[in-house]
């Protein structure tokens, strides 16, 4: 037999294929199907192998599709998170810089007062 | 630094703003006028104690707010030669996070328990500051 190993790529990926079909949990009812589905002229195998893909991801919660929807809700709960603290940080900052200016304006005042006082 | 904290309280925020001038004399007055950059180097050396004791090896420390939209994180570490060698972290507040900065174009988003950290580092900051340096109640803003 031919040893290229595209061959021997596509038959480990055959054999791969064949072993995730045995685990994919039985298909005891195609309730996914619809006439919709006969009106669009879906055979009987298009129709088994839609019905098994909507039966792993009701039944495996570790489905491509839920994993990807559960990543993408993390990563905008983690977005919303970041842009929350920002702008707890700048508030604490503000704040801060108000301070500042004041004891400045304070010391200065001070200054004043007391070369006043000393004139006086 | 306790006792210098409280003379300079003493001597930039007087309660009684109607206090007559003469009562004000030469031992009262202002060494001098603070600048901002003096008060940054003040607070600083608060920022510096919130994160405890320094660790063994760190020489120097310091935590400060620069302006509205950056905080700087600097160490100072003695290695195993005797070698002192200083890390500056830059922290920039944008709208869509907190990007920290380091040598050699390092650039990363805070994010989870580092981001939480950070914050709480910021918020403990605002709170030593306001009362040991501003004489002033964080959560109100009126004076202590």
């Amino acid at each position: 037999m031919n040893s290229s190993p595209f061959n021997t790529s596509v038959e480990a990926a055959r054999k791969d294929a064949l072993q995730a079909a045995e685990q994919v949990t039985p298909v005891s009812s195609y309730e996914g199907l619809t006439d919709y589905d006969v009106q669009m002229g879906r055979t009987q195998a298009e129709n088994e192998a839609r019905a098994k893909t909507l039966s792993r991801a009701a039944t495996n919660p570790n489905a491509q599709g839920a994993l990807i929807q559960e990543q993408a809700s993390a990563k905008e709960a983690a977005a919303k998170d970041a842009e929350k603290w920002a702008e707890a940080v700048l508030h604490m900052a503000m704040l801060i810089e108000y301070m500042r200016r004041s004891a400045i304006d304070n010391s200065k005042k001070n200054q004043e007062n007391v070369d006043l006082g000393e004139k006086s | 630094m306790t006792s210098m904290l409280k003379n300079m309280r003493r001597l930039l925020f007087t309660d009684d703003k109607t206090e007559p001038l003469l009562k004000l004399t030469k031992r009262d007055k202002p060494i001098k006028r603070f600048t901002e950059r003096e008060l940054i180097q003040l607070e600083s050396q608060v920022g510096a104690k919130i994160f405890g004791k320094l660790p063994e090896g760190v020489r120097r420390r310091e935590f400060f707010n620069l302006d509205l939209n950056t905080w700087i994180w600097h160490e100072e570490v003695v290695d195993e030669k005797g070698e002192i060698k200083e890390q500056t972290t830059k922290y920039e507040v944008q709208p869509r996070g907190i990007l920290k900065i380091q040598p050699n174009y390092k650039y990363s988003y805070l994010e989870g328990a580092e981001l939480h950290n950070f914050v709480l580092a910021v918020k403990n900051y605002y709170e030593q500051v306001s009362k040991r340096i501003y004489n002033q109640d964080p959560t109100t803003g009126k004076p202590i």
